[in-house]
């Protein structure tokens, strides 16, 4: 009932209470915490962004900077590091792929093509993709 | 009484008490009880003071909704056997404002389904002498599913971002909207936009999942929302881009539909 439009009713809710959310209201449920996960991917995705950025930067900088550069990347910690943002970058990866049916609804004459084969669709795509990238790099 | 289960209920008396308390009851574990039968059995021998919401005892009415063991559901489909041995802690909704023991207000949820328009928009003149207004399977199908809900409101107690933020519009709006946007007697899909693409549209949502998960009628609300978000996005570009192509049919009111 719409207590403006009938005051009158207010008269039996004197009052009412509004129970807030917990500041750790994502680890109330694995599926709350798996969601902060995938969120905080992106974390990780900037950093190596990040990193990308400054190898150009030693790129450009000439055969000094770029020693230093390489040797800095060959630390036990930074390749630790890249091992974080792998893992990081491949859940991510998967998560969006396995969330992909939500958006799209693919129709073929009148029948929907089942969300179990977009995601294997799109899984192909990414693994065909990094296999040649991979390909290039490692044939270069 | 053979068997019994203990049932914690959340209760607000703001009359007596200006803060929730907990209160235990002691029931018959009937095999073929829901929770909803436990609290009527509380009402009708333990404690008549005891509020809750129900009509149909069948799952279609979508007013028992109420957070069983922390998880929102519908307590006349939620069986006391599943629980054993107990305690179930039952509370009101969760993300709601709470009027009394486990009833919310739904006025906020009631006003954020109108703020959809969710009524066919269109500017095509009909006459009562013209009959039905025919779809094939196929027209029906695009959109069937959104028409399953019954606005139990599990999906808001499920989504944080509705807890978090109150402005959202939330799961079952979107997919009302989405009921009519893809109704090929409708055209008011531009209407709707004004209220998906603003602040507290579906661009708030930001994709946990889980109004899919709490919804009891399979409508998948989290699928809505993200169709709406590839349409909307189309629409944001097309609006920045050619504003003057984005109309709404001028009729976009039932009451004006019907005179
Ligand atoms: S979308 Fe599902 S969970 Fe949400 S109100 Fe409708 S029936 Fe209930
Ligand atoms: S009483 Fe109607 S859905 Fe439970």
């Amino acid at each position: 009932m719409d207590t403006e439009t009938a005051p009158t009713y207010k008269r039996f809710r004197p009052s009412a209470y509004h129970p807030s959310m917990a500041l750790t209201w994502w680890m109330k449920k694995p599926s709350y915490l798996l969601y902060i996960l995938r969120e905080l991917t992106a974390v990780f995705v900037a950093a190596y962004a990040i990193i990308l950025l400054l190898t150009v930067r030693a790129l450009s900088q000439g055969g000094e900077a770029w020693d230093t550069w390489l040797a800095t990347l060959q630390r036990p910690g930074m390749i630790l590091f890249h091992g974080f943002i792998l893992a990081f970058a491949v859940y991510h990866s998967l998560t969006w792929f396995t969330l992909a049916p939500t958006a799209l609804v693919v129709r073929i004459k009148d029948k929907v093509l089942p969300a179990s084969a977009l995601i294997a669709v799109h899984v192909a795509a990414w693994v065909g993709c990094s296999a040649f990238i991979a390909w290039v790099l490692l044939s270069a | 009484m053979d068997k019994t289960i203990k049932i914690q209920v959340r209760r607000y008396l703001p009359e007596k008490q200006p803060d929730p308390f907990w209160q235990e009851y002691e029931v018959p574990l009937e095999p073929k009880w829901g929770v909803l039968d436990a609290l009527i059995y509380i009402k009708d021998h333990l404690d008549g003071s005891l509020s809750y919401r129900w009509s149909c005892h069948m799952g279609v009415c979508g007013s028992c909704g109420m957070m069983v063991n922390g998880e929102p559901a519908l307590t006349c489909a939620t069986f006391l056997e599943e629980y054993q041995p107990g305690p179930i802690r039952i509370e009101p909704l969760a993300n709601f404002k709470v009027l009394r023991d486990l009833i919310i207000d739904t006025d906020d949820f009631m006003g954020k389904l109108k703020s959809v328009k969710p009524w066919l928009i269109t500017d095509e003149k009909r006459d009562i002498t013209d009959g039905e207004n025919r779809q094939t399977p196929a027209e029906l199908k695009a959109f069937k599913q959104y028409t399953l809900c019954i606005n139990c409101m599990l999906c808001y107690s499920a989504c944080p971002v509705v807890g978090l933020n109150e402005d959202f519009v939330g799961p079952a709006a979107i997919a009302l909207a989405q009921r009519y946007n893809y109704d090929n007697r409708d055209s008011g899909n531009a209407a709707r936009h004004d209220t998906l693409l603003a602040h507290g549209g579906a661009f708030d949502c930001t994709l946990i999942g889980e109004c899919s998960r709490a919804c009891p009628k399979h409508v998948d609300p989290t699928g809505a929302i993200q169709r709406y978000k590839a349409d909307g996005a189309m629409e944001y570009w097309k609006r920045l881009i050619w504003p003057k192509a984005a109309t709404a049919p001028k009729n976009d009111g039932i009451v004006k539909q019907i005179d």
